[in-house]
């Protein structure tokens, strides 16, 4: 069986679990049709949709996730290769890290991690 | 057809149920509460959780939308059933899980388009305001770009799934930020019956709260009150006094522990609660009441997660009229449950004095009942204030630690207004 063949069947399979899913609620469901909610917060209407803006606070923290989020992409192949390229990588990677943190220590002294 | 009914009995056996409890229904309450262990039902934190909606208590006018609010989100199969005294909770819930049970009824009672909603016991169509919105689910995206598109004008107001979005206002670091707002109550569980606060939020934190109790109709003496208002009668024993004060308080730690998420604490509260009221051996109940409030005052995490929160001076809870623990305990969240369970330690030990109480020394559960302004009434008073600056998560606490009485309040009661 080719792989081409393989991966077909797979989706056939994916398809046919969801219909069968899908027909079992249909079939076995008191209601045949999903109630339509708002959200609850003990019985009053909501006044507005709870969609609204974030702080900008999160745009910080979001780019010290980055920092570290990066870090770790670059130390997964870098894990392989380190004994055979040897110290000079070793040097790379800690510069790079330093790098990094000199932003993180930055944010922080700019107040992102400090809540409410 | 038989399958589906099959389903529906296996679910009914066991069905999750919804406390919605109002304003002089406290001892209802309790009783549900109790037979809801003693049968193993789960309580249902929401309507989207819930098979069965009990209802415990007269609902008065002004809670009659908000009560089919709650019934209208709750999903088939579904039961709605109500008590409206102690000895009637056992039939109730009976009756609403043979319904819930009932594949034809469940069927019947399914929402026609168009149709008004009927009133009555059993499963109930829903259509009113609100409902025909379409849900919020597929209109989110849309919603979400109008407001993009309009940021820069200051007050455009958009639609998302039928409801307005959140319009822009000075936060305290002097940008703008969307301020939502967002009603809290009557029926959240593990909440003081009736209360309603107003939040003003943005992000999780609150910029601005009002407090207030609905449904207040004054019928019926407090229930926590009881011994109190019959001492100045016929006389209350001092046990007794005792025993109401500790139930009272168990109750309100079991909420407060419930919200901080320490659920097997919040079990022994509601287990130690009724014991007392069923007036169980002092030998064997006193013991375990101290026990479980030393347990509760010594932990460690507990009190991180509450120090520094809601803090209340004395100074200010005597100008606003609170009385009771909350006055005792003069400082934060952490220092009003251990309030709590040093008192209830203390009333556990006086289980089988049996000497009259004096009246002139009796004290209730939250302050004094003295003919002037009820002490549940200095405790919403105070919620605005000790909101402000809170994040959404503290102001749970904040509330539990405070657990304002609806049952005190007479008719025209200090906070009834603030929140309607």
């Amino acid at each position: 069986m080719s792989a081409f063949a393989a991966v077909l069947v797979l989706l056939a399979m994916v398809l046919l679990v969801a219909a069968a899913i899908y027909a079992a609620g249909w079939l076995l469901g008191v209601a045949r049709s999903p109630l339509p909610v708002v959200p609850f917060t003990g019985g009053l209407p909501p006044a507005e949709h709870a969609f609204s803006r974030f702080h900008v606070r999160w745009y910080a923290l979001a780019m010290l996730f980055l920092a570290f989020d990066m870090e770790m992409i670059f130390m997964y192949p870098w894990t392989l290769v380190i004994s055979a390229v040897g110290p000079s990588a070793v040097i790379e990677m800690f510069t790079f890290l330093a790098v990094l943190l000199a932003g993180v220590a930055y944010a922080w002294r700019e107040g992102a991690l400090r809540w409410a | 057809m038989g399958l589906t009914q099959a389903l529906l009995r296996v679910g009914a056996a066991r069905p999750h149920v919804m406390i919605a409890s109002v304003p002089g229904g406290t001892e209802v309450r309790l009783a549900a509460e109790a037979e809801l262990r003693r049968r193993g039902w789960p309580a249902a934190p929401s309507p989207a959780d819930a098979d069965v909606l009990l209802i415990a208590g007269n609902v008065p006018g002004e809670l009659d939308d908000p009560v089919a609010e709650v019934w209208r989100a709750v999903p088939a199969p579904r039961a709605r059933t109500q008590a409206v005294s102690p000895d009637e909770v056992p039939a109730a819930l009976d009756r609403a899980r043979s319904l819930a049970g009932d594949l034809s009824r469940q069927r019947a009672a399914l929402p026609v388009p168009g149709d008004p909603p009927d009133e009555g016991e059993g499963p109930q169509a829903g259509g009113g305001p609100g409902h025909k919105n379409g849900g919020p689910g597929g209109m989110q995206m849309p919603g979400g770009m109008d407001m993009a598109g309009g940021m820069g004008m200051a007050g455009e107001m958009g639609m998302a799934g039928g409801l307005r979005v959140a319009s822009r206002g000075e936060d305290r670091d002097g940008l703008k930020l969307d301020q939502l707002h967002v009603p809290l109550g009557p029926f959240l569980p593990d909440w003081p019956a009736g209360l309603v606060v107003r939040v003003t939020l943005q992000g999780d934190v609150i910029q601005h709260a009002t407090a207030g109790f609905v449904g207040v109709t004054g019928e019926g003496r407090p229930y926590w009150y009881e011994p109190w208002l019959r001492a100045a009668g016929e006389r209350a024993d001092v046990g007794e006094a005792a025993r109401r004060r500790t139930a009272a308080y168990l109750d309100s730690l079991g909420r407060f522990l419930a919200v901080a998420g320490w659920d097997l604490a919040a079990v022994t509260a509601r287990r130690l609660r009724d014991e007392s009221l069923a007036n169980a051996p002092e030998a064997t109940l006193g013991p375990a009441v101290r026990k479980f409030a030393r347990r509760v005052c010594r932990s460690r995490v507990l009190a991180w997660a509450t120090r520094g929160l809601g803090v209340l001076s004395p100074a200010e809870a005597v100008a606003a009229g609170v009385g009771g623990p909350a006055l005792r305990a003069g400082g934060d969240v952490c220092t009003r449950y251990r309030q709590w369970c040093a008192e209830v330690a203390e009333a556990a030990a006086v289980f089988a004095d049996r000497s009259p109480a004096d009246p002139g020394l009796l004290e209730g559960p939250r302050g004094p009942l003295d003919g002037r302004a009820a002490p549940s009434a200095g405790l919403v008073a105070v919620l605005p204030g000790l909101l402000a600056g809170a994040e959404f998560a503290a102001a749970r606490l904040i509330i539990a630690s405070l657990d304002p009485d609806a049952d005190e309040l007479a008719p025209a009661g200090v906070g009834a207004g603030h929140g309607g």
